[in-house]
């Protein structure tokens, strides 16, 4: 069995041609692993004498500490030393990540918005019934006003109502009244359908949202303020202005266009909204005597694109990931 | 609907300019846009043909915004007590035609049309023809009503307003033939149909270089009638149009009064009898103010005289009926050409537009807050989206039109082309698409889309759809992990993946999720039933204490006599019933004949002895000897 003076010579010698971890470690082993130089040592002792167990053990465990130091001293030494060297700047790898789309984007921010000013978030079906979609919105199959809204119609099912596809979000109005009674306030994000040309301001496919606030005392000014606020914060970066004019849409009563512009910009149609017609009331089923309240609706790629300065609608819809990865 | 400012500065002489026209009408009336040359286009709102879609209706609605004076055009007033008996109107139903008028005249000499009339036309797109028609289309821009003028020696007997016979053929002044139906209105004489009413005159007795004595018509027609006759034939005029929206027959005598004027003094011709013929008379609209409920809904405070002075600028009056079921401060009749009001609400609307919506003060609402929600589905959807981006799927927006679709597929009435004829039933097609665009540019794509299918017997329901393309041998294997990640990352622990021929399907124990399949070359694809996943979905999971023990690994390397699937092998480790295998993986594989699986063993209750673990190991080694032939490399 090596003695503590054999140890105490010859390790400092053996750490010094150390060159990297492996061989420290195997160092480590060979004086302090399970079966150790000097571990062997000190399992030893208990054979001793007490005396000299005493004299040996204190000298066996201040040579035990002073060995795990430097080696723990060299360990860090290496350490500095092993970093792979590589060329810190060259360009990074790029981890493969996901981008959710724009409109995913926009509409996550749209809700968030509202969300904070109380408002509930509710969807509904992009197929629908002419009911919901036209005739519950006081707009009669007779009415010219209902060529604003070019529909596309489905082959209708045998046995079933001939369906469309909804021309706006405004049906889930009547869904949601149907089935709740105000004070509300809601917002309806989803995709609506015209059948037009497209270019570049127009889709057969778009999303839309509508926002719907109903109580017993809800007033054109309550509007007013939310919209001013919803553009503030959406815009957050810059300076926009509002502007309230009369307008004309058979579901609601007075009826507001909402034009919105930057400071020093042109005034952009942004929206229709105004207070919500009684007969829209009636055909849910509410008292328009008792419940008023307000409605609007706002284009999402429209937000979008001026938002983020993209010139056409149509780049929503192609799948492209060069226009989808910038965001 | 284009409007000439040469004509709203006859109406309105201190009319400002052009801009502050198109200005106050925007903020005030009707959204307004410039033109070129001394045009500006207003949007007249669908209900509000019968006051504004003329130069007179814009003016005025210009003069009493601005508080300027209106100068009414001057207007003849032709019907007689008594006519002569040189027109006679015959009408059959009185709802088809609530009132019809007729004069005629004899024409003069002068067959030019004065300049500041044809710049007027032309200024809103009408081409000058004669004297006779350039008048009683200046009329129809001036006062909103559209005429029509009939060569008087071409008509024979009374003027007959009848239902079409079924068949009924009629050629229009610019040579179109129509077959009409039994709900199309027509004017006839004792011989044929002589025009479409409301919509376009016709052939036979169109007036003409040689006329001498002219019958002109200023009628009143059923607006749905009128519409669907004009829908059904795609014949639109200015006429139908206007008729469309609905007119009031009270224009009908402003327009002959103001076209025999014109026709007098400007056309020298000579009226020699006139005939009004009134069925239907126009009901008087009568409704009450209610200043709380005005206020309450704009938020101002006005009194209810500072919304009667709004009123009466607009020509309503007060009448002294009193209704007993509503409350109101006082009660306003209707001006005739407003047939837009008929309800409070509409009362309201002009109060404040006059006011100014602009002008209303911005203020928060109080309200008592419940929570504000997002449904179910909307959280669902963006949860989905942050799994799939965190694995590396791109989010895209496709179309819902479909090329192919099954025996189930919703079908477009009219299609807008032939590879669009369907309602998607799948995302797949949209993806695979998009995988063959996107190829130029990348190697290795990634998408995923969110979006409705329909199919006639499921209903419309949102689907997840994900595809793949990367090396031929990577993307299956690689969009396979996606789903299982997805799905665990949802909280679903105890689904299975069925290989059924070359694809696999998606099950929980009593539902079909979706399925995973190859496509061609090197893509791949899942379509997933998201309402149904979001069924599965687990909630929040509770912590489980991690092991204090040691794990124990053992790695097992087999050299296969047949193919046989890993799946298989992957089932008869699960049966042979080890105990504490805590996870089994496929580490290595060489070929389909040579498989290295790491089976991992670890106990959360003591430290796994050597002897225990190899016990255990070896069961799961003799069972596999049992039904699968092979060697330990």
């Amino acid at each position: 069995m090596p003695d503590l003076d054999s140890i105490k010579k010859d390790y400092p010698k053996e750490l010094e041609s150390v060159q990297d971890k492996n061989q420290l470690e195997a160092l480590r082993v060979k004086y302090l692993g399970r079966k150790g130089q000097l571990t062997s040592v000190l399992r030893s002792l208990k054979d001793l004498s007490e005396n000299e167990r005493k004299t040996l053990g204190s000298q066996a465990n201040k040579l035990r500490d002073e060995l795990q130091n430097k080696i723990d001293a060299k360990f860090l030494e290496l350490g500095e030393e092993e970093l792979p060297s590589i060329d810190i700047t060259r360009p990074g790898h790029r981890p493969t990540k996901g981008h959710i789309h724009l409109l995913s984007k926009i509409e996550s921010d749209i809700r968030k918005i509202f969300l904070s000013m109380n408002f509930s978030v509710v969807e509904g079906p992009e197929m629908e019934t002419e009911f919901y979609n036209f005739d519950a919105l006081n707009l009669p199959d007779w009415h010219p006003a209902r060529e604003a809204w070019d529909t596309f119609w489905l082959k209708p099912k045998k046995g079933e109502e001939q369906k469309l596809l909804r021309t706006h979000t405004s049906p889930v109005q009547i869904r949601y009244m149907e089935k709740h009674q105000p004070p509300f306030q809601i917002i309806v994000p989803g995709r609506c359908f015209r059948y037009e040309a497209t270019d570049a301001t127009h889709e057969t496919n778009f999303y839309q949202f509508e926002g719907l606030m109903v109580g017993k005392d809800v007033n054109l000014t309550h509007f007013k303020y939310i919209i001013e606020k919803f553009f503030e914060e959406f815009f957050k970066e810059q300076q926009v202005e509002a502007r309230f004019r009369p307008s004309y849409f058979p579901f609601v009563e007075p009826g507001v266009e909402v034009d919105m512009r930057f400071k020093g910009g042109d005034w952009l149609e942004m929206m229709g909204a105004g207070m919500v017609h009684p007969h829209v009331f009636e055909a849910a089923h509410y008292n328009p005597r008792e419940f008023q309240g307000f409605a609007f609706g706002m284009g999402i790629e429209r937000l979008a694109m001026i938002k983020y300065k993209i010139p056409d609608m149509r780049m929503f819809y192609t799948g492209d990931l060069r226009f989808i990865n910038q965001f | 609907m284009k409007f000439s400012y040469n004509s709203i500065k006859r109406l309105v002489p201190e009319v400002g300019s052009k801009q502050h026209v198109i200005e106050e009408l925007s903020m005030r009336a009707f959204e307004t846009e410039d033109a070129p040359g001394s045009v500006f286009d207003s949007e007249i709102p669908h209900n509000r043909y019968a006051d504004s879609a003329s130069h007179l209706g814009v003016a005025r609605e210009y003069a009493i915004i601005t508080d300027k004076k209106l100068v009414e055009p001057e207007l003849a007033s032709v019907f007689p007590a008594k006519s002569k008996g040189l027109v006679n109107i015959k009408i059959d139903n009185k709802d088809d035609c609530p009132r019809y008028g007729a004069c005629v005249f004899e024409l003069g000499k002068n067959d030019k049309t004065p300049s500041w009339m044809v710049q007027i036309l032309t200024d809103c797109g009408l081409r000058p023809i004669s004297p006779v028609v350039d008048i009683l289309n200046y009329v129809m821009l001036e006062i909103g009503q559209p005429m029509h003028a009939f060569d008087a020696d071409k008509l024979e007997g009374a003027i007959h307003v009848r239902r079409a016979k079924v068949g009924e053929k009629i050629t229009t002044i610019d040579d179109q033939e129509f077959k009409l139906s039994k709900d199309d209105i027509v004017i006839a004489d004792k011989v044929r149909a002589q025009a479409i009413a409301g919509i376009k005159g016709g052939k036979p007795a169109e007036i003409g270089a040689k006329t001498r004595t002219i019958v002109v018509e200023s009628a009143n027609f059923d607006q749905v009638a009128i519409y669907k006759t004009s829908k059904r034939l795609g014949l639109i005029t200015d006429a139908s149009i206007r008729f469309g929206h609905g007119l009031s027959p009270e224009l009908v005598e402003i327009g002959l009064n103001r076209a025999a004027t014109l026709l007098q003094e400007v056309a020298g011709a000579k009226l020699l009898d006139c005939l009004d013929v009134y069925p239907k008379k126009q009901s008087r609209e009568i409704i009450g103010f209610d200043i709380d409920k005005f206020n309450s809904l704009t938020g101002l405070e006005f009194s209810a005289n500072d919304a009667w002075n709004t009123l009466k600028k607009l020509g309503f009056k007060k009448t002294p009926f009193k209704s007993k079921s509503e409350r109101h401060e006082f009660m306003v009749e209707v001006p005739p050409l407003r047939r837009d009001v008929s309800i409070f609400e509409d009362l309201v609307e002009e109060v404040v537009r006059l006011y100014g919506i602009n002008e209303l003060k911005s203020r928060a609402p109080h309200i008592s807050i419940t929570p504000a929600k997002e449904q179910d589905i909307t959280i669902f959807k963006d949860q989905l989206r942050r799994i799939l981006t965190g694995i590396g799927y791109t989010e895209v927006y496709n179309y819902v039109f479909a090329k192919n679709g099954t025996s189930t597929a919703y079908e477009f009435e009219k299609p807008l082309a032939e590879d669009k004829k369907y309602l998607r039933q799948t995302l797949a097609d949209n993806l695979e698409q998009n995988l063959g665009d996107n190829a130029r540019f990348s190697s290795e794509i990634r998408l995923f889309e969110i979006g409705s299918v329909f199919d006639l017997r499921a209903g419309e329901r949102f689907s997840l759809g994900l595809a793949i393309k990367s090396k031929p041998e990577k993307s299956f294997l690689e969009l396979k992990g996606a789903v299982e990640e997805l799905l665990k990352g949802l909280g679903l622990s105890d689904f299975t993946l069925v290989p059924e021929k070359k694809e696999l399907t998606i099950k929980t124990s009593n539902r079909v999720l979706g399925r995973i399949w190859h496509g061609k070359r090197d893509t791949a694809f899942a379509e997933l039933e998201a309402e149904e996943l979001m069924r599965q979905e687990q909630g929040e999971r509770e912590y489980r204490p991690i092991s204090k023990y040691p794990a124990v690994i053992r790695d097992l390397s087999l050299a296969l006599k047949q193919q046989v699937s890993v799946g298989e092998i992957l089932a008869e480790i699960d049966l042979a019933g080890a105990k504490d295998v805590v996870d089994v993986d496929l580490i290595d594989y060489y070929d389909p004949q040579h498989l290295t699986f790491r089976i991992i063993f670890q106990s959360d209750k003591r430290t796994l002895k050597d002897s225990e673990v190899t016990e255990e190991f070896n069961r799961i080694v003799s069972r596999l000897k049992k039904k699968i032939p092979f060697e330990i490399r």
